[in-house]
């Protein structure tokens, strides 16, 4: 007598065990047919070398948001830009994680960290990307002219993610 | 015994220098009413290393990321770096299922099936301090055994891919503890009819499981998920019947999901009788207190304590426990709690004993042998 079909939870002799879903690569924008990685360093290797992009916006060279065309609307001074109502997200002890679920092209989660996490924060209300850069000036002491420039790419970035859209 | 006496000499958590084991689950209990301390220093990389891939393992990432980050666990800059980044990782794999799980619900709500989200995602964003504290790897959707299969081909019809195949029609909607799927994504879908295989699932009040849902959001849209009461049961369950010994994510679950006051405690008895599960109530929290080093509120405590256990319990429990635990002794015990009459049993038996699609005779055989193991196994618990 064997279980003709248990969850994972009861085939595993330990059955939670598991390490994090290995994500996908850049390239292919879909799952990697794997799933689950038991191998702890596997999974936490590749995970951050193929799955994230870290657009930090921190200028300490991690951030790849160079690599990332900025669309023209995102300089448009006239849009107001806030986070997506159907945007998924987790707040990290040092970043925040982003995943859009929209659209047919399984993008990847997005994790930002810095000035791009405070910008997440600040874009839960509708602003220009003046506005956000008044709201990240009174956080960093900075001269919002300078942070608007700084902006540019990551608000890109999140905006080619899918998780910041054109206010309504 | 007191419980820093439980908390220092359960098994795998030795006296002395601090263990590893020890180590790991002061991660589980941190922020809870736990006598477990947190080291009053950085690890040594060594033992940083070792604890880091347990925390891994045992899925823990998230607690210690945030122990870190409040100051409460010490660690080096390299270390905190460490479990930061591991945390995202998981964090990542835990928004790519949530947005699995919009696409099988959606396609689930279209076909009119009532699913209501299980353990992990519904645990994030229902009972911890913050979701990000609440690492899984998988979906598990609890789906009422009339619409199991209908949920089941729309994953298949999606490309899903089922392990193993129905032993016999109708077994799914009638008995089955569950089955998983596994999209064209890699990622798991586990469909559950009710919360363990075995006597015990068999047993559950299934109508009082799905009564009164909570709901949580996500992605901007509202999930269904077992009430409070039911999802301590199901913590207690994991805890108690999902492994021969008890794992730490489920116990802290189970601290998370814990009723506070008697009239909570009340609703969570009434669950458990209908469900012939007080056993696994009684011996969860009683893991968790000193597995945990955890102070249960005290009117959970005075409830579970006096709770005696009898030798249907024994019965039940043996194919679940230890080195005993056994899928054949808990398909055999399950018989007695298989709801219905002679012929539901008989029923039963038939699909378990001998499926349709069994790898030919030798494959009956082996499974035939397999039972009878099991039955000897059993017997002695039966005098």
């Amino acid at each position: 007598v064997t279980d003709p079909d248990p969850p994972s939870a009861d085939r595993d002799p330990a059955p939670d065990v598991g390490g994090p879903v290995t994500l996908p690569p850049a390239a292919n924008g879909n799952g990697n047919g794997n799933g689950h990685s038991d191998s702890h360093s596997d999974s936490h290797r590749d995970g951050h070398r193929d799955g994230h992009r870290d657009a930090d916006g921190d200028g300490d060279g991690s951030s790849p948001s160079t690599a990332i065309a900025p669309g023209p609307a995102a300089l448009d001074p006239d849009v107001v830009w806030v986070q997506a109502a159907d945007a998924l997200w987790r707040e990290l002890p040092d970043a925040v994680v982003v995943l859009s679920p929209a659209g047919d092209d399984r993008r990847e989660p997005l994790a930002i960290s810095g000035p791009g996490a405070e910008l997440w924060h600040v874009l839960a209300e509708p602003l220009t990307a003046a506005g956000a850069a008044d709201a990240l000036a009174s956080v960093y002491d900075v001269d919002a002219e300078t942070i608007l420039g700084d902006l540019e790419s990551v608000l890109a970035a999140l905006v080619d993610a899918g998780v910041i859209v054109a206010a309504p | 015994m007191t419980d820093q006496d439980a908390a220092t000499t359960s098994p795998g958590v030795a006296d002395g220098p601090v263990s590893d084991r020890r180590l790991v689950t002061t991660v589980a209990a941190w922020r809870t009413d736990s006598s477990l301390e947190p080291p009053s220093e950085p690890l040594d990389e060594a033992t940083w290393g070792r604890v880091l891939s347990a925390v891994t393992t045992e899925r823990l990432a998230g607690l210690l990321s945030w122990a870190v980050a409040s100051g409460d666990w010490p660690a080096t800059d390299d270390q905190a770096k460490q479990v930061f980044e591991l945390h995202r990782s998981w964090m990542a794999a835990a928004l790519l299922l949530e947005r699995e799980l919009l696409d099988v619900i959606g396609a689930f709500a279209a076909a009119g099936v009532q699913a209501q989200v299980l353990k992990g995602t519904a645990l994030a964003h229902l009972d911890y301090p913050d979701p990000s504290m609440r690492c899984f790897g998988d979906v598990d959707l609890l789906v009422p055994g009339p619409q199991i299969e209908t949920a089941r081909d729309l994953l298949v019809a999606a490309g899903g891919h089922r392990a193993y195949r129905e032993p016999r029609p109708g077994y799914d909607r009638r008995f089955t503890k569950g089955l998983a799927v596994t999209t064209p994504n890699g990622f798991e879908i586990d469909l559950h009819r009710t919360l363990s295989p075995g006597p015990f699932g068999l047993a559950l009040d299934l109508a009082s499981l799905e009564a009164d849902p909570d709901h949580f959001t996500v992605g901007g849209r509202s999930f269904a998920a077992l009430g409070r009461p039911q999802r301590f049961l199901h913590a207690c369950f994991h805890s108690m019947l999902g492994s021969a010994e008890p794992r730490l994510v489920p116990l802290r679950d189970l601290v998370q999901t814990a009723p506070t006051t008697a009239v909570e405690v009340e609703a969570v008895r009434a669950l458990t009788e209908r469900s012939r599960a007080n056993v696994v109530v009684a011996r969860a929290v009683r893991a968790a207190r000193s597995t945990l080093g955890w102070q249960p509120p005290l009117v959970l405590r005075a409830w579970t304590d006096a709770y005696t256990e009898t030798a249907r319990d024994h019965r039940w429990l043996a194919g679940y426990l230890g080195e005993q635990r056994a899928y054949a002794t808990q398909a055999l015990t399950a018989v007695e709690a298989v709801p219905g009459g002679i012929g539901d049993k008989a029923a039963y038996l038939r699909a378990i004993l001998f499926p349709v699609d069994a790898d030919g005779l030798a494959g009956r055989k082996a499974r035939f042998q397999r039972g009878l193991h099991a039955l000897r196994r059993l017997v002695p618990t039966r005098r």
